[in-house]
């Protein structure tokens, strides 16, 4: 190997290698504003960005063949430890999510984002294609299980994010739009059933974000409140280390939910449009790698991680802007938190090992 | 079939792939669309509701603390300070500056006196507050204050924060007029602006701190800090400075307004005079410019001490004060009600040369006591044995009765309580100490008013003919009857009490022009001088031996005013008489005698004659106020 293909080796694929490091750093930047201007802490978000980095490495230099082979057995894996967490897991503010490992903590359920579609893309590719209704029965229970499991940690917004995984590979298979739709009203007539299954707090957040000012100093107080951040920033913002939302204190969550308001107070609309922009960057490359992909496994992962990383940017941003209910889902790379950041950077390593297997086939 | 399979399976893999690109199209768009709606609802934010959110997020962050004013300080007339605001130190103690507790604690314990159920609460506070905030432990005396500030080094955590206290140099002789603070009561909420107060403040309560309160209180300021989401201040703002051009002024600092200071009337060396004069009596001593109505003295006693209530009276000294038989919150000088006795013959006398009733020269024989005819009632003169024939001079020189019995009967209720009615008598006096009493000027139409029930509202001669001597139904304040000496003193231009000192005061030409007065003959008014120069230096006048040795021309009339009334056959004996049922004894004086500078009312209760002691006060304070004003004299009072 040349020097050359070294460095390629190592980076992967160089725009969303790019645009990583610069959306990284962007974080690193908001999250030293946001956090009492405290060095101390980003040496452990420089840490994990590393971790990130090596997996990112590591991941895309395997042969995306290898990777499939080993899904169900991940999935089989991550959904163990899943069943783990209740038994021997951490709480951590009254929720039950985290496994400690000894060295490191972290949250199956965040993996199962990822292994749940390998899993599935790996059954589909097994399956050749033709799945019959046992099939599709055997998905959906494989879909519904973690998903379960997690929303009783109680997480809901990844068990949301982890059976959104789950449909978005059965939107690629090509379940028809009937069936879609017949999927979408069950789910609207099963609404009031749903509803009553939600623990209160949950039922607050969707209240409040039906109408923030119903209750202005609880559950509404943080739409509210990221809201004026975002607001007051105007075009250019109020400057790095100058937005009073955050410096006083009064933006909740600042560092993780909420930290894309920070940016909106500081930076600005142009801010703000710079991160979406770079996002939209690596979203572009995602679904042009998914487009190249070869093979059933290939393409069905690729697109199901371009999406899934879709989701984790809108719901976040649409939540901090009031589009959206408030559901805990942190903004990929800017959020403070390691997991997270592992998971997509994993996610993305595969999609680079898809794209190489592509450049691999044309050679 | 293999190549049947092959085929189905490669048709299969081409519409595999087909849908699935018609899926990622699908996909794309709607991550497009997702996009353009975030960006969107971003540039709503950021431009369409920007003014609005920018706003929020001040007030977020902006907290006002007003600032009071300090009050205005209240001056005598040549400057000596009556009411002053001094700075009381009271202890706080901010528990993230804590370093050592147990020291404080301990410090707390032997230097401050404080009980350990206060620690034990002060401890319990400092666990619950944010830690930022300012807990008040107690305001230090000065000794304290020292020992504090000796030690402050070694306790963090402690501190001074300084308070302005209203003090009161003249606390008690001034309590009457000046008045005290107190509180914010539900009342004060029709009067006061309240949102010109802070919590806790103390407004004016009584006397003129209370009548004042809106020209002593001032404006009050206010200060903008930048609070973080706790409430802890992280920025003070000053007054020049806001967040954006864009702020509205509220979000400015402000520096208090000053309250206006007040110069009154008073002569604090008369005022004190008066009041150790006062000392073993009930009663009330009021001097006055005739020329301006000015107010020198306005004393009423017993008093207390307003500075008690600066400090904060408790509940039971205040029901103390509140239920002492001698009334000390009772300001009898404009509320206390007397029979003027015979301090109304000159007035009476006068009415009578005005109507012409009779003339210098007429004479009415005394032979000790006078009846109606057809009436067996008597009615007696204070001298038994009778004054004989007795001329107008005499008349007020001694004081004879039974001429004024004869007067009133001549005269006829109606015209003298509508000649004396010129004088204010009956009517209440409005100088800016809120109301005073009004008295009684009793007239058969007054009597209709006062009485409900017909036979009660029926005017007998009798009555007609004790108002001669200044008896029955009248009554006369204190301040009254001086304004009314005033305005006899001044020839019937009537005065206009004063207790403000104003900057652009009338010069004394300007008092003379001043309408309405009471038309006089002079000639009249010189009769009635020289009598009540009779009065005090005439031997036989009824103060003679009190003013034999007086040089500056005081003139006068002496007042017994009967506090209950003695039965036809009884003898008044005073030595074997109640204390509180004694008579009332006045006087009043004026000096000189030309051109008078000085008038002095003196009414002290239970004091026997007039002459016995409210002359001698009343000369004390005439010769004091020359002595000063011909520079003779020394300053009594100081700014301390």
């Amino acid at each position: 190997m040349n020097s050359k293909s070294v460095i390629e080796a190592l980076i992967g694929d160089k725009l969303i290698f790019f645009c990583f490091l610069l959306l990284a750093s962007f974080g690193l930047m908001v999250q030293y504003s946001a956090g009492n201007h405290n060095l101390i802490s980003l040496e452990g978000q420089i840490l994990k960005l590393c971790l990130a980095i090596l997996f990112y490495v590591l991941i895309s230099n395997i042969q995306i063949n290898e990777i499939r082979k080993i899904s169900p057995i991940l999935f089989g894996v991550s959904f163990f430890m899943l069943m783990l967490v209740p038994l021997i897991g951490v709480t951590i503010n009254g929720s039950n999510r985290w496994l400690d490992l000894g060295i490191l903590r972290f949250q199956p359920s965040e993996i199962l984002k990822l292994s749940l579609p390998m899993f599935l893309a790996w059954y589909i590719d097994y399956k050749e294609f033709t799945l019959s209704r046992l099939d599709f029965l055997v998905l959906l229970l494989v879909m519904i299980a973690p998903a379960y499991l997690i929303y009783h940690q109680p997480d809901l917004g990844t068990s949301l994010m982890v059976l959104l995984s789950g449909f978005i590979v059965l939107f690629f298979v090509g379940v028809s739009w009937k069936k879609i739709l017949l999927f979408l009203g069950i789910f609207l007539v099963s609404l009031p059933i749903i509803w009553r299954l939600l623990a209160p707090y949950q039922k607050n957040r969707v209240l409040t974000f039906l109408d923030p000012t119903s209750d202005p100093l609880g559950a509404g107080y943080n739409i509210i409140q990221s809201k004026i951040a975002i607001g007051s920033g105007g075009l250019f913002g109020k400057g790095w280390m100058n937005g009073s939302q955050v410096q006083l204190d009064f933006l909740p969550e600042q560092s993780t939910d909420f930290i894309f308001a920070v940016i909106g107070e500081e930076f600005g609309l142009f801010g703000m449009l710079f991160l979406i922009t770079l996002f939209l960057f690596i979203l572009i490359r995602g679904f042009s790698i998914s487009w190249d992909a070869k093979g059933t496994y290939s393409r069905m992962l690729a697109s199901t991680i371009t999406l899934i990383f879709f989701f984790s940017v809108f719901i976040n941003m649409g939540m901090v802007v009031g589009l959206l209910p408030v559901v805990g889902v942190p903004l990929p790379f800017i959020s403070q938190g390691g997991t997270s950041m592992v998971t997509i950077m994993i996610s993305l390593g595969i999609l680079t090992s898809i794209s190489r297997d592509k450049k691999l086939s044309e050679e | 079939m293999n190549d049947k399979n092959r085929y189905e399976r490669l048709k299969n893999i081409w519409n595999e792939k087909q849908v699935f690109k018609s899926r990622l199209i699908s996909s794309f768009l709607v991550v497009g669309f997702a996009f353009l709606l975030l960006s969107y609802r971003l540039i709503e934010l950021t431009v369409y509701e920007y003014s609005e959110l920018f706003v929020s997020s001040e007030n977020n962050q902006i907290r006002i603390f007003p600032i009071d004013p300090s009050r205005g300080i209240i001056r005598d007339r040549n400057g000596i300070v009556l009411a002053r605001n001094n700075p009381v130190w009271t202890l706080v103690i901010t528990p993230e500056l804590i370093q050592n507790h147990d020291e404080i604690f301990i410090w707390l314990e032997e230097n401050i006196n404080l009980s350990s159920d206060a620690l034990a609460d002060l401890n319990n506070q400092i666990s619950q507050v944010s830690s930022f905030s300012e807990i008040q432990i107690k305001q230090l005396n000065e000794d304290e204050t020292a020992v504090f500030a000796a030690n402050r080094f070694k306790l963090p955590g402690l501190d001074l924060r300084e308070r302005l206290q209203r003090h009161y140099p003249y606390g008690r002789e001034t309590a009457h007029v000046i008045g005290y603070l107190g509180a914010i009561s539900p009342s004060d909420h029709q009067r006061l602006n309240l949102s010109n107060y802070t919590n806790g403040a103390r407004v004016g309560r009584y006397g003129l701190e209370y009548f004042f309160e809106d020209q002593l209180h001032g404006a009050l300021g206010r200060q903008a800090t930048i609070v973080n989401s706790r409430g802890r201040v992280i920025e003070t703002l000053n007054s020049n400075q806001s967040l954006q051009d864009l702020s509205r002024d509220i979000s400015r600092s402000l520096p208090s307004l000053e309250g206006e200071d007040l110069e009154l009337t008073l002569d604090i060396d008369l005022q004190r005079l008066a009041y150790e004069h006062l000392e073993n009596w009930r009663g009330s001593v009021v001097a006055m410019n005739p020329k301006t109505g000015e107010i020198l003295v306005l004393a009423s006693n017993p008093t207390f001490d307003a500075n008690d209530f600066a400090k904060g009276l408790s509940q039971s000294q205040y029901e103390q004060l509140l239920n002492d038989q001698n009334r000390p919150l009772f300001n009898r000088s404009l509320l206390g009600a007397y029979p003027p006795g015979s301090t109304i013959k000159p007035f009476l006398a006068l009415a009578a040369l005005e109507l012409e009733h009779i003339n210098e020269n007429s004479t009415f024989f005394c032979q000790g006591s006078y009846s109606l005819p057809n009436d067996d009632h008597v009615y007696r003169d204070w001298l038994e044995s009778g004054h004989g024939s007795v001329s107008l001079n005499r008349s007020i020189a001694q004081s004879c009765d039974v001429y004024y019995y004869n007067l009133a009967t001549e005269m006829g209720i109606e015209s003298i309580s509508t000649f004396l009615s010129q004088f204010g008598f009956g009517q209440n006096l409005d100088f800016g100490m809120g109301r005073t009493q009004a008295g009684i000027l009793p007239s058969p139409s007054w009597k209709r008013s006062y009485f409900s029930a017909p036979q009660d509202q029926v005017w007998f001669p009798g009555e007609t003919v004790i108002t001669g001597i200044g008896q029955g139904y009248f009554s006369v304040t204190p301040i009254q009857l001086a304004v009314a000496v005033a305005t006899l003193a001044n020839r019937g231009n009537i005065v206009q009490p004063k207790i403000i000192l104003n900057n652009n005061s009338l010069t004394e030409e300007d008092a003379e022009l001043m309408p309405p007065s009471i038309p006089l003959r002079s000639g009249n008014l010189d009769i009635i001088f020289n009598a009540m120069n009779s009065v005090t230096h005439l031997p036989g006048g009824s103060a003679y031996s009190i003013f034999s040795n007086d040089l500056n021309g005081i003139v006068g009339k002496t007042g017994t005013a009967q506090v209950v009334s003695i039965g036809q056959e009884d003898e008044y004996d005073e030595d074997n008489i109640d204390e509180n049922l004694r008579d009332h004894g006045l006087f009043f004086g004026i000096a000189p005698q030309e051109d008078p500078e000085i008038i002095v009312v003196a009414i002290i209760e239970n004091s026997g004659g007039g002459a016995r002691v409210a002359a001698p006060i009343v000369k004390s304070i005439i010769d004091a106020f020359h002595a000063k004003s011909s520079n003779e004299g020394i300053i009594f009072a100081s700014n301390e």
